[in-house]
């Protein structure tokens, strides 16, 4: 049994750290993650596009290279270790939840513009603490098409301050729509400017991540604008939310595997004793466990993302497994390598301190650990103390 | 700056001192009322094979609601728990409400609830795989549904403030005069009250009572201007005699020579009161003798010749007799229908009113009286009223005088 990487995700990963070496770094050096210029984006697309890493994680049918979940897992784990905070910009981002799009019309309009990163689009799932639950109305619109009419509020819509389209999950009543007399839930495109939209308050989360509420006051809604079909949209935009973990795992793994590099570099270093801190035991320990920890966090990551390769039965809790364990241990290794770094690495201006914050939000995003070990626990349960 | 006209007089005050009330009563109540919190659970339903709609479908029932209530220790029953939860389905997503007296207790069933729902699923599906997960995300959290203090307090305050306009405008709107006071009528003709004469009025050794002194005072300031004053009833019910032979006695009782006379009847009774102070204690009035009016003698009533009108030979026996007294004090009838009092009265220099203190200023005759009107005697006061005789003499006054035209 062989548990080395392969030598093509070998070489994958050799080339693309030698990519944000060569050409990365010094494009972003001085860059503030948090308030990257304009330019960055684009410009590192190029870039990443004239090295044939771009399209890696888009699907054939897109143009794109059409990678499994090894490849992109191997692909996302050393564009972590580099360390450079712009580095998760190699890849293209993706069609997102626009790939619900299901007919020509929506490849067109929705999809392809997304996919070529001439337009965004956040996802409003969160109903307001206190608002009535979003609703979707059927109705005949201004212009005479068909459509709905959207009214609630949604809070927390990541990245809806910068998106041209939010994506509402709103319910349709029953009886209110022909094509769902039993009523559901809608996914709907909804134009940031389009009439009724009111944007509220824009905060940050410890990541960096920007959010905002979004208030729907009657806004027509074309039924051209529904993704899907009322009623399975949610289910079919959670359907993708194995290899979003496996996303996140692999950028845990991968930035786990960064700091404990920083920190080797770091307690290999001169020391104002005059002894590197490698030299103390109590230091080799606690370096010790963050080096084992991330061995065991990296060995999970490629055992679930080969089971999600092919398509294994288990392969959605070994997901979790995976997501679970990358994402604390993570948390756990920037810690200990904050405590090796000591207070410098506290600094604003500090990598560390900036993984410390991405680390806790990690732990939380696509699943708390909470909820993934509930998933874990009936699986053994079910399955038998054997089954992982 | 003062309001235009039509709002004049509107109470502004009343609409905010209600709302702030009412806001501040409903802030009480629902300070003191059970919150009610409510929250959600969603879980997701990935294997297709399964029925999602009988996983919603057991989370009514009675077993699921106990497993639930055992995994979140709540002291609820399973029918508190069936009539607390709401369960929605949307596709292969079921979504669990639960209300509860807090936020936590209210996650803790719907998270428990949910979590049924998912070992239910992972229990029924044939899949190797993930057949059901719980979702973090897109939850709003616990939620006070109830009592809803923001809105409550708002909607109690908007409910006042509403009231309280319609009450201020029905306090502010034109409404028909209200029925005068007694005393309001007689400050309105300008009568002022003279003396109160209390119901049981007692007097202390046989000297005039207070109200007697009273009406003695008035009538002796206007004997300068004629020497008769006339006593009439203002209205049914009231009695003129007695505070006539009051007031007579008293004016005796101040050394002057008085007649007092009963005009109402045919023969009016000629009394003459002792002048003297010592007597007065004793000595009654003195009759002179009954007057025929109708018969000689008078002067310039020549016998045999049809006798003159009423008010005539009244003028002529009070001028026969004003040479003889100091003051002369007559009894006449009600001067609203009994034209002989009003004959009598118009011979007399002045009018004396007497009223009940309680009469009805409906009762009030209409017509005025023939002769200047001293003032009015107020009688039938009661007790409390004619303790202290002359501070309730100025209020009586005072509330005349407000009353009166153009003051």
């Amino acid at each position: 049994m062989n548990f080395a990487l392969p030598d093509d995700l070998d070489d994958l990963q050799r080339e693309l750290l030698t990519f944000v070496a060569e050409q990365l770094d010094p494009l972003t050096r001085g860059a503030d993650p948090e308030a990257p210029p304009a330019h960055l984006r684009p410009e590192i697309a190029r870039l990443a596009e004239q090295a044939g890493f771009y399209r890696l994680s888009l699907p054939a049918a897109d143009g794109g290279l059409g990678a499994g979940p090894l490849r992109i897992t191997a692909a996302r784990e050393a564009l972590g270790l580099s360390g450079n905070p712009f580095a998760h910009l190699v890849l293209a981002h993706g069609p997102g939840i626009m790939r619900l799009a299901d007919n020509d019309a929506q490849r067109e309009t929705l999809y392809a513009p997304v996919l070529a990163g001439q337009r965004s689009a956040a996802f409003g799932f969160t109903e307001a603490p206190g608002a009535q639950r979003t609703q979707a109305v059927a109705a005949a619109l201004p212009d005479g098409q068909p459509g709905f009419l959207l009214t609630g509020k949604k809070a927390f819509v990541t990245g809806g301050d910068r998106a041209d389209w939010i994506v509402v999950v709103a319910n349709v009543p029953a009886e209110s729509h022909p094509d769902a007399p039993q009523g559901g839930t809608a996914l709907l495109v909804v134009d940031r400017g389009a009439p009724g939209v009111e944007q509220g308050p824009v905060g940050a989360s410890i990541d960096g991540a920007t959010h905002c509420s979004f208030t729907f006051s009657q806004t027509p809604v074309p039924q051209s604008r529904l993704l899907g079909k009322i009623g399975d949209g949610l289910p079919r935009a959670l359907a993708n939310i194995d290899q979003m973990r496996l996303r996140v795992a692999a950028e845990a793994v991968g930035m786990s595997r960064w700091a404990n590099r920083l920190t080797l570099k770091r307690i290999e270093g001169p020391h104002r004793s005059g002894t590197p801190l490698a030299e103390r035991e109590q230091v080799q320990a606690i370096f010790a466990d963050a080096v084992a920890e991330t061995y065991q966090a990296r060995a999970t990551l490629y055992r679930a993302a080969a089971a999600l390769e092919s398509d294994a039965p288990h392969a959605a809790t070994e997901v979790a497994i995976a997501k679970s364990t990358a994402t604390e241990t993570l948390g756990r290794v920037i810690d200990r390598a904050i405590q090796l770094h000591g207070a410098q690495a506290l600094l604003r201006s500090h990598p560390l301190e900036r993984a410390l914050r991405i680390a806790r939000s990690l732990r939380i995003a696509e699943g708390p650990t909470e909820l993934l070990r509930l998933t874990i626990a009936r699986h053994t349960r079910t399955a038998g103390p054997t089954a992982l | 700056m003062p309001f235009p006209r039509p709002f004049r007089g509107f109470p502004w005050w009343l609409p905010p001192a209600a709302a702030a009330l009412a806001a501040l009563a409903a802030a009480l109540i629902i300070g003191s009322a059970e919150p009610l919190w409510a929250a959600d659970a969603r879980v997701w339903i990935r294997d297709e094979q399964l029925a999602v709609e009988e996983l919603e479908t057991l989370l009514s029932e009675p077993s699921a609601l106990r497993r639930a209530l055992e995994r979140s220790l709540s002291e609820m029953t399973p029918n508190e728990l069936a009539a607390a939860s709401n369960v929605t389905r949307n596709g292969m997503l079921l979504t669990v409400t639960v209300a509860a007296p807090s936020g936590g207790e209210a996650q803790d069933l719907a998270t428990a609830l949910a979590g049924v729902a998912a070992d239910e699923a992972w229990g029924r599906s044939n899949s190797p795989g993930t057949p059901a997960e719980e979702l973090g995300i897109g939850w709003p959290g616990p939620r006070q549904i109830a009592p809803d203090g923001s809105a409550d307090v708002s909607l109690a305050g908007l409910a006042a403030l509403l009231g309280g306009l319609g009450a201020a405008a029905l306090l502010s709107r034109p409404r028909a005069a209200p029925a005068p006071s007694s005393l309001a009528l007689l400050g309105r003709r300008g009568w002022r009250p003279l003396a109160i004469i209390p119901e049981r009025e007692r007097s202390r050794d046989g000297e005039p009572p207070p109200s007697a002194a009273q009406l003695a005072d008035a009538i002796g300031a206007a004997l300068e201007r004629g020497r008769t004053t006339a006593f009439a009833p203002l209205h049914d019910g009231a009695d003129a005699a007695l505070p006539a032979l009051q007031a007579a006695r008293a004016l005796a009782g101040r050394g002057l020579s008085v007649l007092w006379l009963d005009a109402r009847a045919e023969h009016p009774l000629l009394l003459t009161l002792p002048s003297d102070r010592s007597d007065q204690r004793a000595a009654p009035p003195t009759p002179v003798a009954p007057v025929d009016l109708n018969a000689a003698p008078l002067p310039g009533w020549l016998a045999g010749t049809p006798a003159p009108p009423w008010r005539e030979r009244m003028r002529q026996l009070l001028a026969a007799n004003a040479a003889r007294f100091e003051a002369i004090v007559l009894v006449v009838g009600s001067l609203a229908d009994e034209p002989r009092s009003r004959a009598t009265a118009e011979a007399a220099d002045r009018v004396v009113l007497t009223a009940r203190d309680d009469f009805d200023a409906a009762d009030a005759p209409s017509p005025p009286p023939p002769s200047p009107v001293l003032g009015v005697a107020l009688t039938h006061a009661a007790e409390r009223r004619a303790a202290d005789f002359q501070s309730a003499l100025e209020a009586a006054r005072e509330e005349a005088d407000r009353n009166r035209p153009g003051e």
